[in-house]
């Protein structure tokens, strides 16, 4: 029970903290707003309570809650200094089909909060890093005994200060919460489709995602994937809401925020760039260049935040030298200097090609094969329809394959046991199950209206 | 209803891909390009453009069409079901249906069947529109068995168990190695170093100092591969026979060498429960399935 009202408590919390900041997004429904102001809050939160605790040096309820109080303010400055206000649009009302429709997506999201948290924290990542780290926090209200390990800040620390929280909170378990990001998600899909398609396309989108067994086993455990995914998502399909009748340009910098988030959830991964590159264009087509350059330098600074924390705890550490040889270091630091490979890692590529390829079939294409199938179909769309927001979909889904394959490619130069892990690349694309379910159903409806949505 | 010969080659390719993909189903990938020469690809392929270039057909063809693509997609979410309760290969020992096989003939009657009734007259369209159709089926089909398969055993479980303890569920998780982890906990100060087996098999888990410390933190765990080093920490080692199959050339049993000892302690995991000696530790005759060694510096 207290670790219910530890997951709930803490949920509330983000809910309340990030519902100004869904202001500047205008008329959207109370589902959608629900769903992001928790998304939204629970990154900025944990980001500031993580930026205090290098001031002050630790990590308590009262430090978080100073956070919660920080983002609330600045939200209510932004509010006040540009008139955002708060305007709601009205759910659609749901009947018949559609609505035991709702009825399913309910219950399913309820049973995996009730597996979720019912379940003991078992996952090996989950114990050996993130939950472990979040223990140790709520413990030592600091990261004592964590910076000493590179291993243990290999990645940034959302998940497990989401996990401290509930500890602090006196929860026993904090799996619960990781459904409580799934539903959040559910919701702003949700609000998003019924705004781009029509409520039943809309209920399909969300329960078609939800029953992709990968994304429902992962909101049932405490991994980063599901997060990770989520924020990806939520964060390019903000990016190309705006189209140019409509100029809602908080959509593109809430993307940004957004994206900018996936870095604090996972920063061994190059897909935050794809999210640049969409709002680079998005600033180009909708004429907000200086919006479009704040929300990448937001996305920069907060990447940056991490990695120069991260390599200072290396460089401050009593094992320089061997820390400073180690595999994750080398590899952070290679990816703060320099993107682009040279000779010789080309030629090392080279040499392991058919590895390569074969490793990413096994685990880029084969596990998903059904969902890279539907981008065939989606192409031919895009060419009849001309859609420019089905443009930017389909690009974001190429872009990903793009950029799973040079990191593979990378990443196989600078890992011995690079294809050993082939799971670990499998859970590091989950994110195009739903991107590429919200691409097909709204390739779908353009043409089932037969008309260009966002030409 | 008669026919004209278009439609005649129509129902026959139809007709022809259809059991292709059935016999594929029943047997292997590639069993017909092996036995009757055409690969059963192209008969897909043909049986599609030709659909898609065909008009509508009419009402008792189209029935009989939903009801074979309602039964198949139904007979294929059971399967998947049924293969994810029990184990890979499952459907495949007890049935002879072929999953991948089946997923093909699954996706290819419901594109017929829905460019068959679609009324959009742009061919290109017609099979973007209904080739997204199809394959969103196919995608949500899987994902619908294999989730009912999951929530199944995730709600079977949390019934069946439900007034067990955080505990209980962990060590109905990790059985023997969290009751030992409980067990050292209990024998050990918060300041002590804690010495561990070498990860890699037969001690996958119990070896790999990370997971280990999760449950003994405060306390420091490392992993001791040659001599017991000098330490400021009281130091104990972990006794563990080796709880993953043996699979390589290590035998099973750790420490394997001698040490001099105040206390030893015999786990008993199942009852929670230990048994002291006080004598150094002989790997001959002190290798327990799990206990604990508090090492003497003398």
């Amino acid at each position: 029970m207290s670790s219910l009202i530890g997951v709930l408590l803490t949920a509330l919390f983000y809910s309340l903290v990030g519902w100004p900041l869904t202001y500047m997004l205008g008329k959207i429904s109370k589902i959608e707003r629900s769903g992001i102001a928790f998304l939204l809050s629970n990154g900025l939160s944990t980001f500031v309570w993580f930026l205090l605790y290098r001031v002050v040096g630790r990590f308590n309820l009262f430090t978080l809650l100073l956070s919660g109080l920080f983002i609330l303010a600045v939200s209510c400055l932004i509010n006040h200094t540009f008139g955002f206000k708060y305007k709601n649009l009205i759910d659609p009302k749901l009947t018949g089909f559609d609505l035991k429709l709702s009825h399913l997506v309910i219950a399913l999201l309820l049973t995996s909060f009730l597996i979720g948290s019912y379940n003991p924290i078992s996952g090996w990542d989950a114990i050996t890093l993130y939950d472990f780290r979040g223990h140790t926090i709520a413990l030592n209200h600091s990261l004592k005994d964590l910076t000493d390990d590179s291993s243990y800040m290999g990645y940034p620390l959302m998940i497990s200060l989401d996990h401290a929280a509930v500890y602090m909170l006196k929860g026993i378990s904090a799996q619960g919460l990781h459904s409580i990001i799934l539903m959040a998600f559910i919701a702003v899909v949700y609000g998003r489709m019924c705004k781009w398609t029509n409520p039943r396309l809309s209920l399909l989108t969300i329960l078609f995602i939800i029953l992709n067994e990968e994304i429902f086993a992962h909101s049932t455990v405490s991994y980063v994937n599901l997060a990770y995914l989520v924020y990806l998502v939520t964060g390019l399909i903000y990016i190309i809401t705006p189209v140019r009748e409509s100029k809602e340009l908080g959509f593109l910098f809430a993307g940004g925020l957004l994206i900018g988030l996936t870095t604090w959830i996972r920063s061994d991964v190059p897909f935050w760039m794809i999210g640049i590159i969409l709002i680079l264009i998005q600033g180009w087509q909708l004429r907000a260049k200086a919006l479009s350059l704040f929300s990448v330098y937001i996305v920069y600074l907060m990447r940056h935040t991490w990695f120069h924390f991260f390599i200072d705890i290396q460089v401050s550490s009593r094992e320089l030298n061997e820390s400073l040889s180690s595999p994750t270091t080398m590899n952070v630091l290679k990816q703060v200097s320099n993107y682009l490979p040279d000779t010789e890692t080309i030629k090392q590529i080279q040499s392991i090609l058919p590895e390569i390829i074969r490793y990413l079939y096994l685990n880029i294409f084969s596990p998903f094969r059904g969902l890279w199938l539907l981008t065939i179909p989606i192409f031919v769309i895009v060419f009849k329809r001309r859609d420019f927001r089905l443009v930017l979909l389909l690009l974001a889904i190429l872009l990903s394959a793009m950029m799973a394959t040079f990191g593979v490619m990378l990443f196989s130069t600078s890992y011995s046991t690079w294809n050993l892990i082939g799971g670990s690349a499998k859970r590091m694309m989950l994110f195009i199950i739903p991107l590429a379910i919200i691409t097909s159903i709204y390739a779908l409806h353009l043409t089932g209206t037969g008309k260009n949505e966002t030409k | 209803m008669r026919l004209n010969k278009y439609q005649v080659i129509y129902f026959v390719t139809l007709l022809i891909a259809l059991m292709a993909a059935f016999l594929e189903s029943m047997s292997y990938l590639g069993f017909v390009a092996i036995h009757f020469f055409f690969p059963a690809y192209i008969w897909y392929l043909l049986a599609s453009i030709i659909a898609l270039v065909s008009k509508p057909i009419q009402s008792p063809l189209q029935s009989l069409l939903k009801i074979i693509s309602w039964i198949s997609v139904s007979v294929y979410v059971s399967l998947m079901i049924a293969e994810s309760l029990t184990y890979p290969n499952f459907v495949y020992t007890l049935t002879h249906i072929n999953l991948q096989g089946l997923q093909i003939f699954v996706l290819l009657i419901w594109f017929i069947l829905l460019v068959s009734q679609d009324k959009q007259t742009d061919p290109l369209l017609r099979l973007g529109k209904n080739l997204l159709f199809a394959a969103l089926i196919f995608v949500s089909a899987e994902g619908l068995g294999l989730s009912l398969a999951f929530l199944t055993k995730g709600i079977t479980y949390a019934v069946s168990h439900s007034l067990d303890s955080y505990e209980d569920k962990l060590t109905k998780a990790h059985g023997g190695f969290y009751s030992a982890m409980r067990l050292v906990t209990e024998l050990t100060p918060s300041n002590t170093l804690i010495l561990i087996p070498p990860q890699g098999n037969p001690w996958e888990v119990e070896g790999n100092a990370p997971m280990v410390t999760y449950y003994l933190y405060p306390r420091k765990v490392e992993n001791l591969r040659d001599q017991i080093g000098r330490s400021d920490r009281q130091v104990y080692a972990l006794i563990a026979h080796g709880s993953w199959p043996k699979s390589g050339d290590t035998d099973y049993g750790w420490p394997k060498i001698k040490l001099s000892a105040t206390r030893l302690w015999k786990f008993d995991v199942s009852n929670h429960s230990y048994l002291t000696y006080n004598r150094d530790y002989d790997p001959a005759t002190d290798n327990w399935d799990w206990g604990l060694i508090e090492v003497s510096h003398e």
